[in-house]
């Protein structure tokens, strides 16, 4: 058991240097550079200043040395700073950790929360109307794009209904309130949940179905149990594993999904950070949300690995 | 004789295909008495099971009905009852063990929790005396350090073991008849003899009646008191053990009977079959339903409704053979 989960840790680790290279690789390749964009508006410099200041800044190197560099000074501990403004990176992460963590959590919740019930009430009771109800939302959840379904969104409850504000986290010229953070929350995280509900509500629903022909399920209601403890302590719970997997399976959509999302509401976490990072060929921070992102999945992943064997207690002895 | 426990009287279900309704069982009246074993036998698919899953009001509801009779217990009608009547039934008066015991026990919990889940329904017990009963009743089904295996999970058991324990917790709320659905079918036949044992053993020491449902003539012969033969969905033949072994009348006991193998007879005899098929539900008629396979059978068997003939005693028989 503590054996395989340091093997987890080990293979993730590989797996998260391998990524930044791609991804250092791919940032890099892309056409201009950070001096460019530095430079824009300025009028034009002489080739000698451009070269001595790209020399400067370390972009006359070859890639993979730059790369070198980065890892260097990455396992020392320096993510470097931004080209745009100068700031560490870290201390820009720091700020924009929070606001993805919060806005990735409560999707991921709402997601839950509309997919499980819903899930399990359409195996429950299959064709009813629930059980159509959910079809349609699954549909609609997994055959729309998502800046789609969060244009809609903002257009019907933030434009026509007024109900929540467009964009932004806070309200820019009132105190930082939970209230206010919640508003500024409820559009962006149904939208982004509602986006992983499809594949989850139909995962729920057949797991759900399955576990219910089981034999054991027959004995639970011979036992006198109440269909709740029969459908809640039996089949949910033996329902759970593939509906675990489903859930890591959409955790690192989720995160890129958020992207779009962040963009979309002006979300000020790590994937506008991205975005904008792109845009202006400041590769730091690029690098830096990467390892941030890729970390934090990983470390769900291998949270929901030891998850199986305590829902499961077979799993735990198999290995 | 002694006191009857449950009476099931013109028992029918029916099951609902697609829009039509196909009658699984029809026309089947049985009682229990305490403390004795009724076995119902009879091939796949003659209703036997469905017979028993009635009693306990655990056919699916979206596609069965019982649409006709009565199950009393102890003069209670269990059809009538609603849901939250009968779930104070199940488990507590009438409890079930299932042909499978590799998937009748949940994989995810320990056989501790699964059992003191049941005592705790039906009894307002602390967990720790609920504890005490269940170890007790693993011992009385011969389940070595029992306490050790409370905090086992099923996966760590054998068939024969997780058989006992389904037992045991069958047991645990002194529940006055066990129907046993092909306790021994998944087992292997020295496991089937020590589950039989114990099974007897139980019946003994809390005078639980047993209702159980086999194919197998020998299991039949070693546990019934009583037996009711059971074809197409309909009872054949009804009676005491005696009864059938000595004086089986109906042409499809008998020709039960003669196809088991026999360690005495001729081994260059070849083995008796009764010839055909059960016919499908949708093909049942007025007549008799082995009649396509029976050996005797006369024009009127075909067109005519069977009545029972009684042959004394609880003896009956749906045969219009004369009796000799």
């Amino acid at each position: 058991m503590l054996k395989n989960i340091g093997k987890r840790i080990l293979f993730s680790i590989v797996v998260l240097f391998a990524l930044t290279f791609f991804v250092f690789l791919l940032s890099n390749m892309m056409s201009g550079n950070a001096l460019d964009v530095v430079l824009q508006g300025e009028g034009t410099i002489s080739e000698e200043a451009y070269q001595a200041l790209l020399h400067e800044m370390g972009l006359d190197l070859p890639i993979p040395v730059r790369y070198w560099n980065w890892l260097v000074n990455f396992l020392h501990g320096d993510m470097g700073t931004s080209t745009v403004n100068g700031q560490p990176v870290w201390s820009i992460l720091k700020e924009r950790i929070g606001p993805t963590l919060i806005l990735t959590g409560s999707s991921l919740l709402i997601a839950l929360l509309i997919s499980i019930p819903l899930g399990i009430m359409s195996a429950y009771k299959p064709y009813s109307f629930w059980d159509n109800f959910a079809s349609a939302l699954a549909f609609v959840g997994s055959s729309m794009p998502g800046f789609m379904i969060c244009l809609f969104g903002i257009y019907i409850f933030s434009v026509k209904l007024g109900w929540f504000p467009t964009s932004g986290m806070y309200y820019s010229n009132q105190p930082h309130t939970i209230r206010a953070l919640l508003e500024h929350l409820a559009l962006p995280a149904i939208l982004c949940g509602l986006q992983m509900t499809g594949s989850l509500i139909k995962q729920t629903r057949s797991a759900v179905l399955e576990v219910m022909n089981e034999d054991y399920i027959k004995t639970a209601r011979s036992k006198g149990l109440s269909e709740f403890a029969v459908v809640i302590r039996h089949v949910f719970r033996n329902a759970l594993i593939p509906i675990i997997t489903t859930i890591s399976l959409s955790i690192p959509w989720l995160v890129g999904g958020a992207v779009i999302v962040e963009k979309i509401f002006s979300w000020p976490g790590m994937g506008s950070l991205i975005i904008s990072s792109i845009n202006s060929r400041d590769y730091n921070p690029i690098m830096g949300a990467t390892v941030i992102i890729c970390t934090t999945v990983m470390i769900c992943n291998i949270l929901l690995d030891i998850l199986y064997t305590i829902i499961d207690p077979r799993l735990a002895k198999e290995k | 004789m002694s006191e009857t426990l449950l009476e099931v009287k013109d028992l029918q279900v029916d099951f609902l295909i697609g829009k039509k309704t196909m009658t699984a069982v029809h026309d089947i009246s049985f009682q229990i008495e305490k403390g004795r074993t009724l076995a119902i036998v009879g091939e796949s698919g003659c209703g036997k099971s469905v017979t028993a899953t009635s009693i306990m009001r655990l056919l699916p509801r979206e596609t069965s009905r019982i649409a006709n009779g009565e199950i009393l217990l102890e003069g209670t009608d269990l059809v009538k009852m609603s849901e939250k009547e009968i779930r104070k039934i199940r488990g507590n008066r009438i409890a079930m063990i299932f042909q499978d015991p590799m998937t009748a026990l949940n994989p995810v919990y320990t056989i501790g929790k699964q059992m003191i889940e049941m005592c705790r329904v039906h009894n307002k017990i602390s967990k720790a005396e609920a504890y005490k009963k269940c170890v007790q009743m693993l011992e009385i089904v011969g389940i070595p350090l029992p306490e050790q295996r409370m905090n086992e999970y099923p996966y760590q058991m054998s068939g024969g073991m997780r058989q006992r324990i389904m037992i045991a917790m069958a047991l645990s709320c002194d529940a006055q008849l066990l129907i046993a659905d092909e306790p021994t079918t998944a087992l292997d036949v020295t496991i089937q003899a020590q589950v039989l044992d114990q099974m007897r053993k139980v019946k003994k020491e809390f005078h639980t009646a047993i209702l159980l449902i086999t194919h197998d003539m020998g299991v039949v012969a070693e546990m019934a008191d009583d037996v009711l033969v059971m074809y197409a969905g309909e009872i054949v033949e009804y009676g005491t053990v005696e009864d059938i072994f000595e004086h089986p009348t109906h042409p499809y006991t008998t020709g039960l009977l003669k196809s088991i193998p026999r360690l005495d007879s001729d081994d260059r005899e070849e083995l008796f079959t009764i010839d055909g098929v059960v016919p499908a539900l949708s093909e049942f008629g007025v007549g008799c339903r082995f009649a396509n396979r029976c050996h005797c059978v006369s024009e009127n068997c075909k067109t005519a409704g069977i009545e029972y003939q009684n042959l004394g005693g609880k003896h009956i028989c749906r045969c219009n053979l004369p009796v000799d």
